[in-house]
């Protein structure tokens, strides 16, 4: 078996492990190396062929595969390594990496330094336990993009979305465009998961009805899907089968949700914050594992890749950092989300710099007051959405006098009185 | 349209488990032997949705054939699993009582096991169930412990014992159900969309439609009692909170809910049990989720709705005579009628399978057909490599052979490009086929990443284009159209 | 004088700010809502002539790929996405291209371009 000695090595070629390798490589590391499981870099933008892609980072509007482009154009002309084909089947806490390729067989690394970014998967039909036959043509909508966008397939003609995240949405205008008549987007939520324009511009422009707080109480139908019974919910999220009505469909496209795949993770023994379903991080980006790093959708679902970009960016910077240095400062305060906040990610800091912070809210909110430790900072918010990732950062001189945990609370107009 | 007339000594009707261990023990014989399956693969029907689980013996009452035959059978498994490359695991099986008033019914059971010839039955205390599993409940009080219970993959099972079969001989025919079956006087003719059959015997192993078989031939001397059952899979992050198959205290029509931490390493939750009007009704319900959760969380600690990966539901083929029919029709000498065989049927199926073979051999002398043994019979399949199994050298060395090993096309359940070839070289034609053999989309992401890929290669492997692939074949097929062709 | 308001979701970014529109006489006399400058031409545009950009693929030959992911260089108006699709349906070009190609230079007399939005390379095989 081959064996080699590496200082870095990337897991993934998506945005987030392209954004990573380039912060390293420009900060003087040059051993290092990109392993990709598919058969080139990009990840999952080559299938998100719609716009939208870049107005933070680039200042203009691209698409996913023009985003993953410059930056594997990037990687390409700076000759900074990967492997596409390449699997990474085992990781162990002593930062070994087994990989397998068909060039090369099954390759052992020992690295310095690892950063995670494998990105996420999508929940599944059993995670939200709709109940009815396991007929074909349930599928999810990461899914169904692959097979229109990169296979040229359609997966029927009449399709049912369930949950309104941006995948869903993006996907019922794709499925239309392309000569599918998408009958309903259904979201048990009151309000809709994705963003506001996808709202507008995949569903109202194609006259899509989306029914909110209503819920798929069964699937029908015994080879294929032939239609789905929709039910509002009641205020338990259960579906109030005296209200359900059917819908006729062929397909039952799935959007309810990502995960972040920690599998490898947690195979190495990486501490995983039950909340984001991603690996506990300090401010530097480092998990519980000194020298393996995390950033991107394995560390937190994001809404935008421009954070995806910017977050990988930070990794591996402090990933080159602790290769030159052996090691980071200590970071030992905590951070905690309450009221209204579901998350916060870094989970720990030194307090002895400035700290970007991502934050999700845990329902949408209007006029509502995100206010950091002990009026530390307080930040008057027009609308908070669960959908829209809150970032923040605070200045070192802010953090150096804090004592005990640093706490985020989003309050609502009336408790702020 | 019609073909020609194909002429067998036996014809087995059915692939599931019983139907294919009855073609891979009579395929020992020198006779002329063919498996009709209904389905576009074998194990598509009730053995597909079976829980896996090998029982001990102690739940049959003693003097039934369940008794005896699943006694004989969890016996046999070991080395049968090992012949023919399949997922076994002896974990045993605990009973478990969390209160007074069930140590007499545990009692009831050790001594029932007792008299069905188990031998090492043994009745825990709360400390020993403990040690052993730390994650049962708290208010557990005893358990009774039987060592040689299992847990095996009961459709790879039926699978490898169709294919040791066809290896020996058998020829299996899919996508076959019976239109009709006739009395000829010196054999029954059986009719196929596509041919007529003539058998000496014909073997009725038709599960849930064993009692339609046999009324082909005018024997209504049982009917079939559908009894569904949902089952639960929860993902391999929790697959190590239990060692055993957790069983509570049975109700009167099933050996309750369970908790099984299935050979493939995931727990599975279930089964429920209803009668059902219906034999092709396999929805799970919310109420079906909510009692086994309920049910089973009061078993074992740890157990959360978060981890489920996966459902399905599927139907006991129950009889209304209770034990399992195992015997040649009273209306018709050449129909041989294995029926009934609802749990411990799984566990039953290799015995069942040899009692046949003696069975068949004793009728056909009776006939004065010497039956002969066949030659070139083989008992042993050739090992399938997995590459979620394969390390070191030996991960090196199949990768030499074949870099199609390196390349993962399934990444939750670590499935190669080379086994997905292999199992479609050996026969799988549907997806739901691949899955089954080789856990390709059954792992957490349930088929999200590699469905695509599996269809791309089944098409490119097959020859049929992608649109017409199917998920278990009949109307399943999965991506029908092309991008603006609808437009 | 027959006045009226309109709400509607800016598209021109992530925020999606909620922009209200009060016209006269069909013309647009207000704007509000907008956070900048895109979002009071959004509702211009929206107003008079609402437009969008059209992404799609169309199929690729000789490429490590088969789909080309294309659209179209600037929004096109509305009512030409379905004419647009269509024209799409029969449209094919051949590996290698390069990203920002023009693959058709006036679009269902849109007068916008169709253009490729990933490079591909020529399959070896």
């Amino acid at each position: 078996m081959l064996k080699w000695q590496k200082e870095m090595v990337i897991i993934g070629g998506g945005p987030a492990g392209l954004a990573a390798a380039i912060a390293a490589w420009d900060s003087g590391v040059k051993d290092l190396l990109i392993l990709e499981r598919h058969h080139e870099l990009g990840g999952i933008l080559n299938q998100c062929i719609h716009n939208g892609f870049g107005l933070h980072y680039f200042k203009e509007e691209l698409t996913g595969p023009e985003y993953a482009e410059r930056f594997a154009q990037e990687i390409e002309a700076k000759k900074i390594p990967f492997l596409t084909d390449a699997m990474v089947i085992r990781l162990s806490p002593d930062k070994k990496i087994l990989f397998a390729c068909e060039n090369l067989g099954v390759v052992e690394i020992t690295a310095q330094a690892i950063i995670l970014a494998m990105g996420c998967r999508e929940r599944t039909r059993a995670a939200i336990s709709i109940p009815g036959t396991r007929p074909a043509g349930v599928f999810t909508a990461g899914t169904v993009q692959n097979m229109v966008n990169i296979e040229g397939l359609l997966p029927g003609k009449e399709i049912v979305i369930v949950g309104s995240g941006d995948i869903g949405l993006i996907m019922a205008r794709r499925l239309t465009l392309e000569g599918a008549k998408v009958q309903a987007v259904v979201e048990i939520m009151p309000y809709p998961g994705g963003l506001t324009r996808n709202i507008a511009q995949c569903l109202e422009d194609f006259d899509i009805p989306l029914y909110l707080s209503h819920s798929i109480a069964e699937i029908r139908g015994k080879d294929r899907v032939c239609g789905v019974l929709v039910a509002p919910v009641d205020e338990n999220m259960q579906p109030i089968l005296s209200k359900a009505f059917p819908l006729d469909c062929d397909t039952l496209v799935l959007s309810v949700g990502l995960i972040p795949e920690n599998e490898l993770s947690q195979e190495a023994e990486v501490e995983i914050d039950k909340i984001t379903n991603g690996p506990v991080v300090n401010e530097f980006l480092e998990t519980s594992i000194p020298g393996i790093f995390a950033c991107g959708n394995v560390l937190q679902v994001h809404d935008l890749v421009d954070n995806v970009t910017r977050e990988s960016y930070k990794a591996g910077k402090m990933a080159a950092k602790y290769i030159k240095e052996h090691s980071l400062p200590l970071c030992q305060t905590h951070t905690k989300a309450l009221d209204n906040l579901r998350y916060v990610v870094p989970h720990l800091i030194s307090k002895k710099a400035e700290v970007e912070f991502f934050l999700r809210a845990s329902k949408p909110l209007k006029n509502a007051t995100f206010v950091v430790g002990n009026n530390l900072l307080t930040k008057k918010m027009r609308e908070a959405k669960p959908g829209e990732m809150i970032s923040i950062t605070i200045p070192k001189e802010k953090l150096t006098s804090l004592e005990g945990p640093l706490e985020f609370r989003l309050l609502e107009a009336n408790a702020t009185k | 349209m019609v073909a020609t007339d194909k002429n067998f000594d036996v014809i087995i009707i059915g692939g599931g488990v019983i139907g294919t261990a009855v073609a891979y023990n009579l395929s020992k014989l020198k006779l002329k032997i063919a498996l009709l399956e209904k389905e576009m693969e074998l194990a598509f029907g009730t053995t597909k949705a079976n829980s896996g689980i090998v029982h001990a013996g102690f739940h049959s009452k003693p003097g039934t054939l369940k008794a005896s035959m699943c006694v004989k059978g969890s016996l046999m498994y070991p080395k049968l699993c090992q012949d023919l490359d399949v997922p076994y695991k002896q974990n045993g099986v605990l009973m478990v009582a969390f209160n007074s008033e069930q140590l007499p019914e545990l009692n009831v059971f050790y001594n029932q096991g007792r008299l069905n010839g188990l031998t090492d039955l043994k009745i825990l205390t709360r400390d020993e169930l403990l040690k052993k599993e730390p994650n049962l409940q708290d208010e557990v009080i005893a358990g009774l412990f039987a060592p040689t219970g299992g847990v095996v993959s009961p459709f790879e099972l039926a699978i490898n014992l169709g294919e040791s079969a066809k290896l020996n001989g058998v020829e299996v025919v899919l996508d076959s159900p019976l239109l009709k079956m006739e009395d000829r006087k010196n054999h029954l003719l059986i009719t196929t969309k596509d041919n007529h059959y003539t058998a000496k015997i014909v073997i009725n192993c038709a599960g849930l439609y064993a009692d339609n078989i046999a009324r082909m031939l005018g024997d209504d001397s049982f009917s079939i009692i559908p009894r569904k059952g949902e089952e639960y899979l929860l993902d391999k992050r929790v697959g190590n909170l239990i060692n055993s198959t957790i069983f509570p205290l049975p109700t009167p029509n099933s050996k309750g809910m369970l908790v099984i931490p299935t050979v493939h390493g995931n727990l599975m939750l279930g089964p429920t049990a209803i009668e059902m009007d219906k034999r092709d009704e396999f929805t799970t319900t919310a109420l079906g989720l909510k009692t086994i959760y309920d049910f089973t969380k009061n078993l074992v600690k740890g157990l959360e709705k978060r981890d489920l990966i996966a459902s399905f539901a599927g139907i006991r083929a129950a009889s209304d005579r209770g034990d399992f029919i195992i015997e040649f029709s009273k209306t018709n000498p050449r129909l041989l009628n294995i029926a009934g065989i609802e749990s411990p049927g799984l566990t039953a199926a290799p015995a069942i399978g040899e009692k046949i073979l003696e069975m068949v051999k004793a009728r056909l002398n009776d006939e004065g057909m010497s039956v002969g043994l066949n030659p070139s019979y083989n008992p042993v399949l050739p090992k399938k490599l997995h590459l979620r199994d394969l390390k070191g050298p030996e991960l090196e060395k199949a990768i030499q052979q074949d870099n199609r090993f390196a390349h993962v096309i399934c990444r939750c359940e670590l499935v190669s490009e080379a086994e997905i070839v292999a199992a479609i070289k050996s026969g799988a034609r549907t997806l739901d086929g691949i899955k089954l053999r080789t856990r390709a989309g059954m792992g957490r992401c349930q088929g999200g990443f590699c469905t695509p890929k599996i269809l791309k290669i089944m098409s490119r492997e097959l020859g049929i284009p992608v649109s017409e692939l199917t998920k278990r074949g009949g109307d399943s097929v999965l991506v029908p159209y092309t991008a603006k062709e609808l437009i | 004088m027959n006045t009226k308001t309109k709400k509607i979701t800016c598209i021109s970014c992530p925020f999606g700010c909620t922009l209200e529109l009060v016209c006269q006489n069909k013309e647009l006399t207000k704007i509000s809502g907008n956070k900048c400058q895109r979002g009071h031409i959004y509702a211009k545009n929206e107003f008079y002539n609402p437009k969008r950009m059209l992404t799609s693929t169309i199929k690729l030959i000789d490429g490590t790929i088969f789909q080309l992911p294309v659209r179209t260089k600037e929004p096109i108006p509305k009512g030409k996405i379905k004419e647009a699709m269509l024209a799409l349906k029969t449209l094919s070009t051949k590996a290698p291209i390069q990203t920002g190609t023009v693959l058709v230079p006036d679009l269902v007399e849109t007068g916008v371009a169709l253009i490729a939005t990933r490079s591909v390379k020529k399959s070896d095989t």
